[in-house]
């Protein structure tokens, strides 16, 4: 598994090196004529967030992001409202992963009031964690290929979400914003059963998709079997995902070489998730700082030394890979037994102290800053998102580079505005 | 080598899409069809268990042989979506003395008028939208459902479905609030005004002539609800977090698989007790619509999306 790609040197230094030539050869930082305008604040990709861009011609010399649009204060209302009446407003900064910013804001309860949450709770929260890595990397990948000009990969990835988006729902009971995280495990147990008429989709889906029908014949009623069912499926997907846009010429011109973010600027940067461990770095809370079930499951950390746009997709695809391992991994070993402590549904009572917490969400370390008094409700909550944290690169990466470069650079950092303004 | 590998590169993506030209597409005809990932399973809340069970979190269905009218679905939801209010039935008399019922009765001109003006008011649009509070939109074209006579008068009973609302006195305000403005030109005075939470009553006079509106709060024969005091959601505001739901001590509220809430304004957002009470089955959707015309039919039919 580990990157067998990691040693592609194939078309390195082609694009990269022919655009700094250019800089060079036309002086701009001295007598050019530049022209400065801005891209966005209708969005020029994801949500509502501004670049004021400066050319020469079609080099980019300077970009100055400008964050702020979609500021929500969700700082601030953390304060007015309970402990438990908090998670359904903490999805909304990033409705795609929502299992990644409440994670760490239950973790942080949690260790505060000082209890664990029931095994299978872990387990549980877990598969839920995963499920929503996926369906956040495949809308990134997704949405690569518009940006990259293949709208196959973008029908594709959102074709084969909509199976992990049921299992979710299956689950939490809602495609996106579940609010199946709650202090002291989860709101509900996985269904024992999944029902027929999704069994039998999934059998026309699989057909459809792969040419085949599903190899035992039947695909099962049961979760464990249906949720291993479709792991395997989507799996065999990735597998065709690859030749269908990551080894494609024309994928490799558009990314490899363009946004070249080194080790060292990586570190010294403090980016985090997917742009981190695409320049190189070995590092995942998960593997750093292990909580809830992830200790007992073996998985890999993929890193790519390409340090580049294509590095840091190859990254997200390969987490894909890991994250159906995870889940995989998660449900056959899911013991039986509770999955919540013993508590009020809606209202909970947190010691006063301070703490601190974070989780890998998908588009990196999230992490949460508590501080109680002891009521009701938090004195203060800091919210510090990986989308904020991989914002700083941005001015570094989108320079010296051409305009038709933007939103590549842009969208390999799997930059989420609302996620960052919060 | 490198050239072979690039033929091969560019080639292999030609031959995966190629592939899916021959295998049969498949797209479900929502609304036409109805989505077949979908159970009907919805999420409900064990609170003696302290857990809840695995379900879709879609329209809420209300119990009112179980709602006490507590408001812990209320309270929790001041917190998260400020979705759900506790709303009184109102009804709507008009109380007239016997000389102005025989004058009713033989078509005198200014009580038609005051007559017409306040039923007439209750079909247009609402004079204003008081901060959360909620009147319900099914308003049918108004007559007379019922005369009763009572001591000292008649009572008029409007052909109404009940109004729901946090006050007695928000009908008046919403409803009435335009005839009286119209009445008041034509010469009407106002006279006694009473409001308490559960019942509200204005009085009008020309002349001398007396007209009376009262609002009163509809019993809805529940023992374990005394008060007749019910949840009503707003869908514009409700985020389907699934919360009131863990809320409730008595299982009354519980969610189910509806997803399917358009509506073509945002009063109609607004579900009364009494449409939540409705089991989704009374609220399916799907099939051909009914405002299509006959060459509409006719091409979803060859068109099979039916």
């Amino acid at each position: 598994m580990d990157l067998h790609l990691g040693r592609i040197t194939w078309f390195q230094g082609g694009r990269d090196k022919v655009a700094r030539e250019e800089v060079k050869s036309l002086e701009v930082y001295e007598t050019g004529p530049t022209l400065t305008f801005s891209m966005g604040p209708q969005h020029p990709g994801t949500g509502h967030f501004r670049m004021v861009i400066t050319v020469v011609g079609d080099i980019v010399v300077r970009c100055d992001p400008d964050p702020g649009f979609v500021h929500r204060g969700e700082e601030k209302m953390c304060e007015y409202k309970t402990w438990i009446t908090n998670i359904p407003h903490l999805e909304r900064p990033a409705i795609l992963d929502a299992a990644g910013m409440t994670y760490p804001y239950v973790l942080a309860v949690e260790r505060l009031m000082g209890v664990e949450p029931p095994e299978r709770a872990k387990y549980l929260r877990v598969i839920m964690a995963e499920l929503q890595r996926i369906c956040s990397h495949l809308y990134w990948l997704g949405l690569m290929g518009v940006f990259a000009g293949h709208a196959t990969m973008y029908m594709w990835c959102f074709g084969d979400r909509e199976y992990l988006v049921d299992l979710t729902q299956l689950i939490g009971g809602q495609r996106i914003t579940h609010s199946y995280f709650v202090p002291g495990g989860v709101r509900n147990d996985a269904p024992s059963k999944v029902p027929r008429e999704l069994v039998k989709n999934f059998r026309t889906y699989y057909r459809m998709m792969l040419g085949k029908d599903y190899p035992s014949g039947e695909v099962p009623e049961d979760f464990r079997k249906y949720v291993l069912a479709v792991c395997d499926f989507f799996d065999t997907r990735l597998d065709e995902y690859y030749p269908m846009l990551l080894d494609s010429p024309i994928f490799i011109y558009r990314t490899k070489g363009i946004g070249v973010l080194k080790r060292e600027d990586a570190i010294s940067l403090g980016v985090v998730g997917p742009v981190l461990r695409g320049s190189g770095v070995k590092s995942d809370t998960r593997i750093d700082e292990p909580y809830d079930a992830y200790p007992y499951i073996k998985f890999n950390v993929p890193t790519m030394d390409g340090c580049d746009s294509y590095s840091r997709m190859m990254v997200g695809y390969y987490e894909m890979k890991e994250s159906v391992r995870i889940i995989k991994q998660a449900v056959e070993q899911m013991p039986e037994g509770p999955v919540k402590l013993k508590q009020h549904p809606v209202t909970i009572k947190v010691p006063a102290g301070e703490v601190f917490a974070s989780a890998e969400a998908a588009r990196g370390q999230c992490s949460f800053y508590i501080r109680s008094d002891g009521t009701d409700k938090p004195y203060r909550v800091k919210i510090c998102s990986p989308s904020f944290r991989n914002l700083i690169a941005m001015p570094y990466l989108i320079k010296d580079v051409r305009i038709a470069d933007i939103p590549i650079i842009y969208w390999s950092l799997n930059y989420w505005p609302v996620e960052c303004d919060r | 080598m490198s050239i072979l590998r690039d033929v091969k590169r560019t080639l292999m993506p030609i031959y995966s899409g190629l592939k899916h030209v021959f295998l049969k597409p498949y797209t479900a005809k929502w609304p036409y069809e109805n989505i077949p990932n979908l159970s009907d399973e919805g999420y409900r809340y064990d609170p003696k268990a302290g857990i809840g069970y695995p379900g879709n979190k879609g329209r809420h269905l209300l119990h009112m042989e179980k709602c006490t009218g507590c408001g812990s679905c209320d309270l929790t939801c001041q917190n998260i979506a400020e979705a759900i209010t506790m709303t009184y039935g109102f009804d709507v008399v008009i109380a007239l003395d016997e000389r102005c019922y025989e004058s009713f009765k033989e078509s005198k001109p200014e009580i038609v008028e005051a007559l017409d003006a306040i039923v007439s008011s209750f079909s247009a649009e609402p004079s204003r939208i008081q901060y959360n509070s909620l009147s319900s939109f099914l308003w049918t074209p108004t007559d007379i459902k019922q005369v009763t006579k009572v001591e000292g008068g008649y009572e008029i009973k409007l052909n109404l479905e009940p109004i729901f609302d946090v006050r007695a006195v928000e009908v008046l305000y919403q409803k009435v609030y335009h005839a009286v403005e119209n009445l008041k030109t034509a010469g009407w005075e106002l006279g006694k005004f009473e409001a308490t939470t559960e019942s509200a009553s204005i009085e009008l006079s020309k002349q001398d002539f007396t007209v009376k509106v009262l609002v009163r709060k509809i019993d809805m024969g529940y023992k374990q609800n005394k008060r007749s005091l019910f949840p009503s959601i707003d869908y514009g505001r409700c985020v389907m977090c699934g919360f009131c739901v863990d809320a409730c001590p008595f299982q009354a509220l519980e969610m189910t698989g509806v997803f399917e809430l358009s509506a073509t304004s945002k009063r109609e957002l607004l579900y009364t007790p009494n449409m939540l009470a409705k089991r989704p089955e009374e609220f399916n959707i799907t099939g051909i619509p009914p405002e299509l015309n006959a060459i509409e039919r006719m091409r979803m039919v060859f068109r099979r999306v039916w």
